[in-house]
């Protein structure tokens, strides 16, 4: 049962972001492109438990990779409100 | 206790997100803003049980709730892709 | 960038009524030109005489008004017939697009607000509209 999650939320993740990637695309708003990393990286938060055999290094794998989504996300809302531009087309 | 510090991060920055994105909902009844509010709102939830699950200093002993614990990220998860498939006006 | 244009001199009604429907001047013209002659009938030829446009394009429009409910066919000719309620709503547009008639225009061809655009303003901290007058 906690395959079949871990398996739905990673392909969840994943899709959302495509669909992130898509609304910067259109609309060439960086915070797009952050929420779209950010869920790709959380979907890869969900892969790596599968993929590494070591339960410790996985877990602060884990850990840190969901640190930098979450960080990319509230960096994405800073960096809305930072100045007159307002985050406009991506650098 | 440091265990549980990302996932109570996590659960302050998906709260921040879902209360902007509720918050423009209530504004302009963009119903997109409301699936992704609500995904928020659970991913916040989500973390927040992780982190209490995770910290053995103040709730030790927890049983492993993972299964239900990922189920509301996943409840979060599937009310966001509800809206991003149907209900994003372009 | 993108000019989002607020008017913060129009009635809010008025304001979300142009933002929603009216997407050209001309769709604005041709409703009022109809509660102008609303005891009359009216067909897309003598408008687009009367307003400077075809007959086509009058006649889009006399068909989008219908979907939004302010005019009605009757065979080939057409006539102002809205609710009460939207009657006084375009009352309200008539008069805001005579006196303030830049604004209305401004208003019309500002771009509207998609899913996606309200999804990245949400994360503004500050009340948007007040932004833009910086």
């Amino acid at each position: 049962m906690r395959d079949f999650m871990e398996g739905a939320l990673f392909l969840g993740y994943l899709v959302i972001a495509l669909f992130f990637l898509r609304f910067w695309r259109r609309s060439l708003d960086r915070l797009f492109a952050y929420f779209a990393l950010a869920f790709a990286i959380l979907a890869a938060s969900r892969l790596a438990l599968t993929l590494m055999h070591l339960p410790d290094e996985a877990q602060l794998l884990i850990r840190t990779l969901r640190l930098v989504a979450f960080l990319l996300i509230l960096w994405a809302i800073i960096d809305k409100n930072r100045r007159p531009g307002r985050g406009a087309t991506s650098p | 206790m440091t265990a549980a510090l990302v996932p109570l991060l996590g659960a302050l920055t998906c709260l921040a997100c879902a209360v902007l994105l509720l918050r423009g909902y209530a504004r302009s009844r963009a119903r997109l803003l409301l699936w992704s509010g609500l995904c928020f709102a659970a991913l916040s939830l989500n973390n927040l049980l992780l982190g209490i699950h995770l910290d053995t200093v103040f709730f030790p002993d927890t049983p492993d709730l993972r299964i239900a614990i990922d189920a509301v990220a996943l409840v979060g998860v599937a009310l966001l892709l509800y809206g991003l498939i149907w209900d994003v006006r372009e | 960038m993108v000019l989002r244009v607020t008017q913060d001199d129009l009635d809010p009604d008025v304001r979300r009524f142009i933002v929603e429907r009216v997407d050209a001047i001309e769709l604005l013209e041709v409703a009022l030109a109809l509660r102008a002659g609303r005891d009359r009938d009216h067909d897309a030829e003598g408008l687009a005489r009367a307003l400077g446009s075809n007959a086509a394009s009058i006649g889009r429009r006399l068909r989008a008004l219908e979907a939004i409910g302010i005019a009605r066919p009757h065979g080939a000719a057409w006539r102002y017939e809205p609710a009460p309620a939207l009657d006084d709503l375009i009352g309200r547009v008539e008069r805001a697009y005579r006196e303030r008639r830049l604004s209305v225009i401004n208003l019309i061809y500002a771009p509207k607000p998609n899913d996606i655009t309200l999804f990245s303003d949400a994360f503004r901290l500050r009340d948007p509209k007040k932004e833009d007058e910086r």
